[in-house]
């Protein structure tokens, strides 16, 4: 069973989430705010990890930053869903190494989905 | 000076004063004008004084005074497009906070949408209820965000109305914490009420002191990010019902907290990518509580946490 981390501070999106995904057979690790996602992600390595940007305690630059540095972890990829879509935000997360960076607003479960799977293929 | 007042009528610049919403002495079009006439009237006493006084040292310290006023003026007008711009600017950073805040719960109710219309498998009638109730949780903080924005702007325009009454605020107090109690569970934040048996009912605009009471608890929450405990205290001081509202987050540095209450300002101990917070909160909270006849005011030791507290008067029949 493929394993996906979601570091979202909106609790109520994980519940969303973990519903959409059992129905695929994907496993959901939910952490609440950035620290708790870098431990999550340290502790059970998981296949795909998507991120927002604004988060408690680190935000969503500083949790790239650490995975990206962390050699166990460099090679998962990283999907930023956020609303913030400043070119300078946008431009920040790719170079450090994002895989694909996601507007909430602008895709459907659907899209966000697809998007995954491409991914995890 | 009345002959002066007229042409600047005529000139229409005290409308576009008041256009801008700023005194006449912060108005670039008043100042410009007087500057203006200050260069006429200058030449020509500099003029008639050069013919009186063959004394080429007084006309030099006049020249020298008049340049020294001229200068004066000079640095108010650019400081006034200074304040200017930098308003400009701060409204349009606002509308993009404000825009990002309401995305968050558009793309939330989008979401929801998404399943009960079935794009995927059909929800059974339990799961229907949760998105509809979730729909409906993401539909309320919509609405308090475009209040926010209304509520601004119309103290920014002067144009509040108020429709006071006598309320208890215990029960405004347990509504809120009841409401706040989900967002504060998430950032690992205990609520406690702090409310005696009886207190007398206050008198001012129930709606209003929700959203401000709102804004206080959700301030306490958002920028508690390690965790700890909330405090609403109520208390009875003379005529007045005092609330107050702890937390044991970030504090605010000493040098910020001259600017607490003003428009757009924002915690810089809290970056824009850790929490979401309008920087307008604070600054309605004050309008709202010195319109109602109370007092609003705060303590903080920076690292260790905070305490905002405001006064409301207690309703007369009741002391």
């Amino acid at each position: 069973m493929k394993k996906i981390l979601l570091i979202e501070d909106e609790m109520r999106l994980h519940k969303m989430f973990e519903e959409v995904f059992k129905q695929d057979g994907v496993e959901l690790i939910s952490a609440y705010d950035g620290a708790l996602g870098l431990k999550a992600a340290e502790e059970n390595y998981p296949d795909l990890i998507i991120t927002d940007i604004v988060l408690p305690k680190k935000n969503g630059f500083e949790v790239l930053e650490a995975i990206k540095s962390n050699p166990k972890l460099a090679k998962i990829p990283v999907i930023i869903l956020t609303n913030l879509e400043e070119s300078k935000d946008v431009g920040k997360m790719l170079s450090l190494g994002a895989h694909t960076y996601l507007i909430k607003a602008n895709y459907s479960v659907n899209d966000i989905l697809k998007k995954i799977k491409e991914i995890l293929k | 000076m009345n002959k002066f007042k007229k042409v600047c009528y005529q000139l229409n610049i005290f409308g576009q004063c008041k256009e801008y919403g700023v005194s006449v002495w912060q108005c670039p079009q008043f100042l410009f004008v007087l500057m203006g006439l200050i260069i006429i009237i200058s030449i020509l006493v500099t003029n008639a004084v050069a013919k009186e006084f063959a004394d080429d040292y007084i006309v030099a310290l006049i020249v020298l005074g008049l340049t020294a006023i001229l200068f004066v003026i000079g640095n108010i007008i650019v400081n006034s497009f200074e304040r200017m711009a930098r308003s400009a600017k701060e409204k349009s950073e606002f509308i993009g906070i404000m825009s990002h805040r309401l995305r968050s719960p558009l793309s939330a109710i989008k979401w929801q949408l998404d399943l009960l219309l079935g794009k995927r498998a059909l929800l059974d009638a339990e799961k229907n209820q949760t998105a509809i109730g979730e729909i409906n949780w993401q539909n309320e903080k919509m609405i308090r965000i475009v209040n926010d924005l209304l509520e601004f702007n119309r103290i920014e325009d002067n144009t509040m109305v108020f429709t006071p009454s006598n309320f208890s605020l215990k029960e405004l107090v347990e509504e809120i914490a009841a409401l706040g109690k989900n967002d504060a569970e998430k950032n690992n934040i205990s609520i406690s009420l702090s409310v005696p048996e009886s207190l007398p009912d206050v008198f001012a605009d129930k709606i209003k002191t929700k959203g401000v009471l709102y804004h206080l608890l959700d301030n306490a929450i958002r920028y508690s990010v390690n965790g700890g405990k909330a405090t609403v205290a109520l208390e009875k001081i003379d005529s007045k019902i005092k609330c107050s509202v702890s937390d044991e987050g970030a504090g605010i540095p000493k040098s910020e907290e001259r600017k607490i209450f003003t428009k757009f300002f924002r915690d810089h101990n809290i970056t824009r990518y850790k929490t979401e917070g309008s920087g307008v909160g604070l600054f309605i909270a004050k309008a709202i509580i010195m319109r109602s006849g109370g007092k609003i005011g705060f303590s903080s030791i920076e690292g260790r946490g905070s305490t905002f507290w405001f006064t409301l008067p207690a309703a007369s029949n009741q002391l």
